[in-house]
């Protein structure tokens, strides 16, 4: 007999040590609990799941997903939408999917049609340890005044010493890794116009790392959808030389069709993009052939669900995903689980500094990540939950909506 | 002139609506709105823009509403932070507009006419409570609860068409909308409309054409709900009535399909109220997908994204005229939007809502007389928020200041 687990409670969880992410906790009266994370602005992510979400969800059957995702990405005025609601869909989607994991006893990955690897290739993105939204004051990676905050400070590293960095990257495994070292010079135009000059400080460690270590290190530009048309050109022209893996939001998401010029003015892939929500928005990418590789945040492209789609979708026009993780541990997670699933995975992103530290405060399980490759335990759902350290934090703020 | 305080306004009476009030050291108020969902538009102007506009000049929009997207990491669609966006926006051209003696249409560069020709939108009052329902509105359970007032036009297009109609007429509102295929959508989620249901969902249609002939333009509004193949059996229906245009065929997210379906009738289809920016306008126009663009200002990203999407549509050759139904500032910054561009040719309106709701909220309403609106005079928006309606125990204010 089908199992028909009712939604009962709805926990939302805020820490003042990760200001930018919002935590979700959906319990069933079998029991049993989901966890789910959605990285950006919290308040109104919180907002909408207390305000109008749990209204739609308490008493509904757990088992649902595909309805109630349809029921939800309605309420937020547009299922294209990559706002506050779609953010907290794909966080009530990713604890939906942790709940049905672990009701059958089965890892998440499972679910998706089970493992079509055991391990997926990382590449490290190399921010330092706080987190990437980081909101504190002071001198930021790239001032003369910061000081590193440990071994792997990476985004610091990566403007002062690339090659230092690549070569410990190296000893940690990885054989890939991905930098934006011509974000820093976008605020001096709005991203308008890049000069000769910046250009080529932009490029200096793409050179030297190239140089110094050929085929062992390929490295990502990372280019954080900063530039318009002809700059995002210009930049991918002076770093084709030393063979980058990718170019990375080369420009604005808004218009694809300026993406699809960007992406035939070179014969590196272009990769696109952690800032798109949902099937929607994806299809008029790869229609457009706008990219060559498709990545999507779990956290808010709307979830297990949505990113399961997406990469199906993707898989019939030729197009191989690219899971982002920088954010949080739970998206992190989830990603992983796809990334094994999905037959047109073409790499997993990772960051070792955030494995390395605060992912592990918030979390009780982790992907493995050894020898430049991750995995997870066939434990049910996710296999993982919130530390008592979280939970038990003066700093976390809980927000609960119950039957 | 510098942003003293932000305030955040809503009322238990309609919890789909939020006003946002900015307060300046010069002692001008700037009044803005968003609809919909508004718990988390709320929560992200309280949380992200209020703190980043407290000292600053308000007269500089364009540098604040660059300023307001970059704290809020969203595109092109429609979103929480739109909305949000769209309200602080329009309360800042409010601010313009006071501060400088003009009406909100003169600061954006003047005015085109002094006029324009309205429709009614036949809802009655309470649709502004339901509308986010899964029913979309034609219903609730607790109708019952209070009463629909003087203009039900609602039950009156379900249930007796023909008299909205002749109702309308005598007031000179030459045309009116409906969305009498609503009531199908639930049964299959929009996936499949029967012959049956296609037949009763043009009764109201008939009924009108049978009553008052040709005297008045119909709007069918089809809200984005149907699949394809649906909307397409009820468009080739449509065609039998002639109705002025067909809204929202199928859902925006799907900007191919609309143009299949647009390529399929010479019919008039229209769309979309729901998108924000004019990013997101710009495949609807470029790919011929729509005949006539709606767009709200409280939803676009305010007076700043209306304009760029009205000014986009007319370099398309594509008319584009304001959504209402929403609250009382989203009227009046349509009717300024109208004045403006060269390309609008009629504002909506929901009578029931005027009548019924907006005068209890704000202390102006636009002239409108035999069907036609008239430019707002007043400077800025041109409206404010009645002070007895800011003392309501039902009316909630929240403050954020420096």
């Amino acid at each position: 007999m089908a199992k028909s687990p009712k939604i009962t409670r709805i926990e939302t969880f805020h820490h003042g040590e990760y200001p930018n992410l919002a935590f979700v906790k959906i319990h069933t009266d079998d029991g049993l609990f989901g966890v789910g994370e959605t990285p950006g602005s919290p308040a109104p992510v919180h907002a909408f799941i207390h305000a109008d979400a749990a209204e739609y969800l308490l008493g509904k059957d757990a088992s649902q997903l595909d309805l109630h995702w349809s029921n939800l990405a309605k309420m937020a005025g547009g299922m294209r939408s990559r706002g506050a609601e779609m953010r907290a869909l794909s966080a009530i989607d990713i604890a939906l999917w942790d709940l049905f994991g672990k009701r059958v006893g089965e890892p998440v990955y499972n679910l998706l049609g089970g493992l079509s690897r055991n391990k997926i290739k990382v590449y490290n993105t190399c921010v330092g340890y706080p987190f990437y939204m980081d909101r504190t004051e002071g001198p930021k990676p790239g001032s003369p005044d910061y000081v590193p905050k440990g071994p792997y400070d990476d985004a610091y590293a990566s403007l002062i010493d690339p090659v230092g960095l690549a070569e410990s990257l190296h000893a940690d495994g990885f054989r890939a890794m991905k930098i934006w070292p011509f974000s820093q010079f976008a605020a001096k135009t709005n991203g308008q116009f890049i000069s000769l000059e910046d250009l080529e400080a932009g490029t200096e460690p793409f050179r030297l790392i190239h140089e110094a270590m050929g085929d062992q290190m390929e490295v990502a530009v990372e280019m954080t959808q900063s530039w318009n048309l002809p700059s995002a050109i210009k930049i991918a022209q002076a770093v084709t030389p030393f063979k980058p893996l990718w170019f990375e939001d080369a420009v604005q998401m808004d218009n694809l069709d300026a993406l699809a010029q960007f992406r035939t003015s070179t014969n590196i892939p272009t990769i696109a993009s952690e800032g798109v929500s949902t099937r929607w928005s994806f299809r008029e990418m790869f229609v457009k052939q706008a990219t060559d590789i498709c990545m999507f945040d779990l956290g808010w492209v709307g979830g297990i669900s949505e990113a399961k789609r997406v990469a199906t979708m993707a898989e019939s026009f030729g197009i191989p995903i690219a899971p982002h993780d920088c954010v949080g541990p739970i998206a992190f997670m989830a990603g992983v689980h796809l990334s094994l699933n999905a037959t047109n995975t073409y790499i997993q992103e990772t960051v070792r500094s955030y494995r390395a530290t605060w992912y592990n405060d918030i979390v009780t399980a982790l992907p493995k990540v050894e020898d430049g490759f991750a995995s997870v335990s066939d434990a049910p759902g996710l296999g993982l939950d919130f530390t008592e350290k979280f939970l038990k934090s003066d700093l976390l703020t809980v927000q609960v909506s119950e039957l | 002139m510098r942003i003293t305080k932000v305030e955040t306004v809503r009322t238990s009476n309609i919890p789909r609506w939020v006003w946002v009030r900015i307060h300046t050291d010069s002692g001008l108020i700037g009044l803005g709105e968003s609809t919909a969902v508004s718990a988390p538009t709320e929560a992200h102007i309280r949380a992200e823009l209020a703190p980043y506009l407290i000292g600053k000049d308000p007269m500089q929009v364009a540098e604040l509403h660059e300023g307001m997207q970059s704290r809020s990491r969203i595109g092109p669609n429609g979103s929480a932070e739109w909305r949000a966006i769209s309200a602080v926006d329009i309360a800042l051209w409010d601010i313009v507009g006071q501060a400088t003696n003009a009406p909100v249409h003169q600061a954006l560069g003047g005015r085109v006419r002094d006029s324009i020709p309205i429709y009614n939108t036949c809802a009655d009052w309470r649709y502004a409570v339901r509308q986010g329902s899964t029913a979309f509105g034609l219903s609730s359970p607790t109708d019952h609860e209070t009463p629909a007032g003087k203009y039900d036009d609602l039950q009156g297009f379900l249930n007796d068409a023909g008299s909205v109609a002749e109702s309308l007429l005598s007031e000179g509102v030459k045309a009116m909308k409906i969305w009498p295929f609503d009531q199908f959508v639930q049964k299959t989620n929009g996936q499949h409309i029967s012959a049956e249901d296609v037949n009763k969902g043009m009764e109201p249609f008939r009924k009108i054409r049978e009553r008052v002939g040709n005297q008045i333009e119909i709007m069918a509004e089809l809200h984005g709900m149907w699949n394809i193949p649906s909307t397409v059996k009820i468009v080739n229906a449509l065609e039998e009535v002639e109705p002025y245009w067909v809204e929202d065929v199928t859902s925006a997210d799907n900007v191919e399909g609309v143009r299949q379906v647009q390529e399929r009738t010479h019919l008039t289809v229209l769309g979309n109220e729901t998108l924000a920016t004019a990013e997101a306008y710009r495949p609807m126009l470029s790919s011929g997908a729509i005949r006539i663009l709606m767009f709200d200002t409280t939803f676009v990203g305010g007076f700043t994204e209306a304009r760029k999407v009205m000014s986009l549509a007319e370099a398309h050759k594509v008319p584009a005229t304001p959504h209402d139904c929403n609250g009382p500032v989203n009227l009046f910054a349509g009717i300024h939007m109208c004045m403006h561009a060269p390309n609008a040719f009629i504002q909506e309106t929901t009578r029931a809502f005027i009548h019924e709701v907006y005068g209890r909220v704000v202390d102006r309403l636009p002239r409108i007389e035999n069907g036609i609106v008239f430019a707002p005079e007043d400077p800025g928006i041109g409206t404010a928020l009645r002070e007895d309606f800011l003392a309501d125990p039902a009316t909630v204010i929240t403050t954020v200041q420096g």
